[in-house]
């Protein structure tokens, strides 16, 4: 390396939660390394579980993320109920799609609003969007709080629900309870319709990748919380079978896994991969409205997430007023378990992707092993892939543009680092061997 | 129209060793101030913390904060002179607080007074405890609080 050494270092702390580093080296105008490292609270977890009661993993890993509890739960208490071969149904099952619609509209128009969108119309940050834009800020919030509003009257507490267990609920609402929430989804119907044709109107980089999407699929409904694990290029298994097709390496750089499919590589989870996989499962009218602002039924643009975001916000709203409508009360907030030694799988899509647990369980239900995948590892390898292709076509932008562009790369996959801000260090180095 | 005198939000991960001190000061305030003062745990997501600020007219917010002082040093600032480089890696939550204070202002949900009081840490490691000396600074800053916020009740 020579004295043309050029370092950009960008602390970069504002809008990707958590703790991170980005790395980049270029040579001679050629890119030698690509690294995207993040620091990844779950693997704590997952040791932390070990010697605990099976009931205490709906809590615990709720814990994991401030802004997808529901996730966690949602996963958690699937693979304890796999674990004692159990399952729940009727209305306990649509009450945890319900929530979890919540946990998407609000995880969803919190990156679009907040985070995104001022990538895309030029401001530093949500303030100075604001200050020129407060009606686009404002309806944001209000749509977030109509999500918030669905998971705070389920989980029983505006922050982390403490509502869900294993084998259903402590407590499940009231009809009415839940048509108190109709007046605001109905509002933020149309708001959701808006969000969409305005995103859409954002310019986008011209990038397209050839991703192997993986995500939940199942037949009668857009997957959430139960379904399938497939992808574009074959799979279709069990979440029982995650570990014969996935795998995780170490990467010095970072205390992260690297998730990918064996002998194949990366793959891309997450908005993007659901809605590429399960378009015809959508409801009509997110269907009629992606095609008129021209999503086309894939998507394989990652500056596009924006969108698809807002589509998956529309579903979420039309799927909680109808899981409202339909709902009646249970005779019992849970299931009766049936605990016993075994090993459980669970599967969910988080807003950022599929969130895969598995636990090993003794006679006690005293949790031996867990294991905890979520989509940010999955989709790592993903997102350096992508910082390539820009970089390719972004190489004679000045750094503070350069830098620009890869923070909103990152961006497109809402990588929720660790769930505790702290810092992401961003570092382009451009140097010459040619003296 | 606020419907409390005083909301006081304590943010941070409880997970996450000294980070915990926003909401343990929570914790030792709850059941302990009257019908006027608003409690409210956040771990600093923006648009709940934009929806706490708007119910009171003073706002008090507690979290922890890197300075390099002595661990436990409790600083106090008031809204008006917040230090410009308290979100560039002071706090652990700053970036987002100081956002969405500024936020706040943009929108009209902060039109009262703030108060931001920052716990000195040291240990932010996920699944460790507080450390002592932040353990004590909670202590300290939750009775001190009470008193204010007795102040605040009988000046109402």
């Amino acid at each position: 390396m020579t004295s043309n050494t050029r370092r950009v270092d960008v602390d970069y702390l504002a809008r990707v939660e958590g703790e991170g580093r980005m790395h980049v080296t270029v040579v001679d105008g050629v890119i030698e390394d690509v690294e995207f490292s993040i620091f990844e609270p779950p693997r704590f977890f997952e040791a932390f579980l070990e010697g605990r009661p099976f009931s205490d993993a709906p809590d615990i890993t709720a814990r994991i993320c401030g802004i997808c509890p529901v996730a966690y739960q949602s996963s958690s208490t699937q693979a304890m109920e796999n674990a004692f071969g159990q399952e729940v149904r009727g209305p306990l099952r649509d009450l945890r799609r319900l929530i979890y619609c919540g946990e998407w509209i609000e995880s969803h128009v919190l990156h679009m609003f907040l985070l995104h969108a001022p990538d895309f119309l030029g401001y530093e940050s949500a303030v100075h969007m604001a200050a020129d834009h407060r009606d686009i800020v404002e309806l944001g919030l209000r749509l977030k709080k109509a999500g918030n509003a669905i998971v705070t009257t389920i989980g029983g507490r505006e922050i982390h629900p403490i509502n869900p267990k294993v084998g259903g609920w402590y407590r499940t609402p009231s009809k009415k309870e839940l048509e108190a929430l109709v007046p605001e989804l109905e509002w933020s119907l149309q708001a959701a319709k808006d969000t969409v044709r305005l995103v859409a109107g954002f310019d986008f980089p011209k990038i397209e990748q050839d991703f192997e999407f993986v995500a939940l699929s199942h037949p009668e409904e857009y997957a959430i919380d139960l379904g399938r694990i497939v992808s574009n290029r074959g799979i279709d298994i069990d979440a029982s079978e995650y570990n014969d097709y996935f795998e995780e390496h170490h990467v010095e750089r970072s205390n992260a896994l690297h998730s990918t499919i064996r002998e194949r590589g990366a793959y891309h989870v997450g908005p993007l991969a659901r809605y590429s996989l399960n378009f015809e499962e959508l409801t009509p009218t997110a269907r009629d409205l992606a095609l008129e602002v021209g999503l086309g039924p894939t998507c394989n643009n990652p500056f596009k997430s924006i969108v698809v975001r807002g589509i998956e916000v529309l579903y979420a709203v039309e799927e909680a007023l109808r899981l409202i409508d339909a709902y009646e009360e249970p005779p019992a907030p849970s299931i009766d378990l049936d605990v016993k030694a075994g090993v459980g799988h669970g599967a969910s899509e988080a807003p950022r992707g599929l969130l895969y647990h598995r636990y090993e369980v003794d006679d006690n239900g005293r949790i031996l092993k867990a294991q905890i995948v979520p989509p940010t590892a999955q989709n790592q390898l993903t997102i350096e892939n992508d910082l390539r292709a820009v970089l390719e076509d972004s190489l004679d932008l000045p750094d503070d543009k350069l830098s620009w562009v890869l923070e909103q790369s990152i961006r497109n996959y809402d990588p929720c680092i660790s769930c505790a801000t702290h810092f992401l260090d961003l570092t382009v180095e451009r140097t010459s061997r040619k003296g | 129209m606020s419907s409390h005198g005083m909301v006081i939000i304590g943010v941070g991960n409880p997970w996450r060793g000294d980070d915990a001190a926003g909401p343990a000061v929570i914790d030792r305030l709850r059941d302990r101030v009257g019908s006027g003062v608003a409690l409210i745990e956040s771990e600093g997501e923006p648009s709940r913390l934009l929806d706490s600020f708007a119910l009171a007219d003073r706002v008090i917010l507690i979290d922890a904060i890197r300075t390099g002082a002595e661990l436990g040093t409790v600083h106090h600032f008031n809204g008006s002179e917040l230090p410009d480089d308290l979100g560039t890696g002071r706090s652990t939550h700053l970036v987002d607080l100081v956002d969405t204070i500024a936020l706040g202002k943009v929108l009209g949900r902060l039109t009262g007074t703030l108060e931001f009081i920052g716990i000195e840490g040291a240990s932010y490691e996920p699944g460790t405890p507080m450390c002592p000396e932040v353990e004590a600074a909670v202590a300290r800053t939750a009775e001190q609080l009470l008193v204010t916020a007795d102040k605040e009740a009988r000046d109402a």
